[in-house]
């Protein structure tokens, strides 16, 4: 009985974690293909032999090499701008005694659950006024902010002990050297934290982009790949669409590979917010 | 120990100029455009009053667009938080290869949905080359056109977003799992209860309000998401089946340049987001 259970929960557990993977080696597989290996019966999921060819067509038939350049300027940005507004902004909320913090607190947190889409249209006409439409600073400036950053690393700081930094003021530090040579030194694992995060949402962002920009040098990766399958929609090359999406997620997976229990944690814990 | 009184608001300073120019007033404007009629570009706002509101009620779109919003939550949510909790409970450390089986099933949650889409369209892909109806005829089960077919087009949508899905809410139910005392199971083991008796009685019980939390976020989260891959897959089609309050919105908006109308819509997707933390809140709170 006991043996019988465990193997219909292994089967169980196998199975989806099967369906779950499949995707990423169809895409993979697909992307390795010569195109007479593509639409073959039965499937080959191994291909005779790997072939690159795939890859070198997304990059030279379509600026993919300027769109990864342009993603990782954009996801580099809003990773520093955010890191740097939400660590002063945490540092005040969590030490700091001021008239109307709780009430600026609990008027930050009301961004975090609306759809991007409520206020897509007053944020484009902002943006027209600011000149920041087709921009690359338009891509970067309205996100290097963030709620659920600034929550994060104030719940982080409110556990340092207080002795700390006043050993240092006493010592004739201010605020700001307090910041950069007390509090970040310890606060690492949380700062590693938040930038997994920021990362996978600035790389993965289509929609706020879509708006934003349509000119081609500007497209970012997601924006270049929802593009490159528009284009090859009347007959598409699906090896050369599934080398790109790849490309496209390599970046992200590449970073879960080596840091998987970092990344689940981080965004587990981001989802246990209250 | 002295403190210049500015400082503090010095700190938050930039967060609180970024957000009320990218989200306080955005947030003011768009209601404050709901009561207007205007393409965007013209120098004069036409005031219609409540008429953007009463609208709703007779748009047909609109009407459509709702329902396959919520036809798709009602599909997703309660597939994904059974499928993740089932999988959650029986995925414990014993279990050979335990971080791999993790990791696999987090992966969809951290792809772009914009890659997702791709790649679900290639399996998806109508002809008997299509990964899905080759699976299928090993089955014997016939070709489908899966994204072009009217009638399996949204539950087309519904299989992606919940592989997509199923890992985030599994770390959250493990999460919640580990948080149950063993003491419990312990008591339940000595009363006789057995396997399901246990996940029925114990297990459910106390994950309760994980359980309401994965479905009020995942709720609100595929309100939105959906975006993405809907734009990349059928933008709507066949025939509006796929067609979502977002992607209804973006077009009413930048397609149609209906600035006023589209903001009115932008706001009952507000409420209805809106209402749904409010249930949240009022349930967490009575625990």
């Amino acid at each position: 009985m006991k043996t019988l259970r465990k193997l219909f929960k292994h089967s169980m557990l196998y199975g989806i974690a099967v369906v779950m993977i499949l995707p990423f080696l169809w895409m993979l597989s697909t992307s390795l293909k010569g195109p007479a290996e593509i639409f073959s019966l039965p499937i080959q999921w191994i291909p005779s032999s790997p072939k690159f060819e795939n890859y070198k067509i997304a990059i030279t038939s379509f600026p993919f090499i300027h769109f990864m350049i342009n993603s990782i300027v954009v996801t580099g940005l809003i990773i520093i701008g955010q890191l740097f507004t939400s660590v002063l902004a945490a540092y005040a909320f969590a030490r700091m005694e001021f008239k109307g913090k709780n009430f600026l607190f609990i008027l930050l947190l009301s961004g975090l659950m609306l759809p991007a889409q409520t206020i897509m249209i007053p944020m484009i006409l902002t943006l027209n006024k600011l000149n920041l439409i087709n921009t690359l600073a338009g891509l970067i400036i309205p996100f290097t902010w963030s709620t659920l950053i600034v929550f994060l690393l104030r719940q982080f700081f409110m556990k340092i002990p207080r002795e700390i930094e006043e050993a240092a003021m006493i010592d004739g530090c201010n605020t700001f050297q307090i910041i950069t040579k007390i509090i970040l030194p310890i606060s690492k694992p949380i700062l590693s934290t938040a930038f997994i995060l920021i990362f996978i949402y600035g790389w993965n962002q289509y929609f706020w982009p879509l708006l934003i920009v349509n000119k081609e040098e500007l497209y970012t990766l997601q924006l270049g790949l929802a593009y490159f399958k528009e284009v090859n929609s009347i007959e598409t090359n699906w090896g050369a669409l599934m080398a790109g999406t790849t490309l496209t997620m390599l970046p992200v997976i590449t970073v879960f590979l080596f840091f998987q229990k970092k990344v689940i944690e981080s965004i587990a814990f981001s989802g246990g917010k209250e | 120990m002295k403190k210049n009184k500015l400082t503090p608001y010095l700190l938050i300073a930039p967060t609180f100029v970024l957000f009320t120019i990218f989200f306080l007033f955005p947030l003011f404007y768009s209601f404050s455009l709901t009561f207007v009629e205007w393409n965007g570009f013209a120098i004069d706002k036409t005031f219609v009053g409540v008429s953007n509101y009463l609208r709703l009620f007779k748009d047909e779109d609109f009407i459509n667009a709702l329902k396959n919003t919520i036809t798709y939550a009602l599909w997703t949510v309660p597939l994904s938080v059974s499928i993740s909790l089932v999988l959650s409970y029986i995925l414990d450390e014993k279990v050979k290869g335990f971080q791999a089986l993790k990791g696999i099933f987090f992966l969809p949650h951290i792809v772009s949905l914009v890659a997702v889409g791709v790649v679900w369209s290639w399996i998806y892909l109508p002809d008997k080359y299509g990964l899905l109806n080759v699976i299928l005829a090993f089955f014997g089960i016939e070709i489908h056109q899966w994204l072009h077919d009217p009638d399996l087009a949204l539950i087309s949508l519904v299989i992606i977003g919940v592989w997509k899905s199923i890992g985030y809410n599994m770390v959250i139910f493990i999460a919640g799992l580990v948080a149950i005392p063993k003491s419990l199971y312990e008591a339940a083991e000595i009363d006789g209860a057995q396997g399901l008796q246990r996940f029925v009685y114990i297990t459910l019980p106390m994950l309760k309000p994980t359980i309401f939390f994965v479905m009020v976020s995942s709720t609100i989260y595929s309100l939105f998401q959906i975006f993405d891959i809907v734009k990349v897959t059928t933008n709507g089609g066949p025939i509006g089946r796929t067609e979502m309050l977002v992607t209804y919105l973006y077009k009413v908006g930048f397609t149609n340049y209906e600035m006023g109308y589209a903001s009115a819509i932008a706001f009952v997707l507000f409420a209805i987001t809106v209402l749904i933390t409010i249930v949240q809140k009022k349930f967490i709170e009575e625990k």
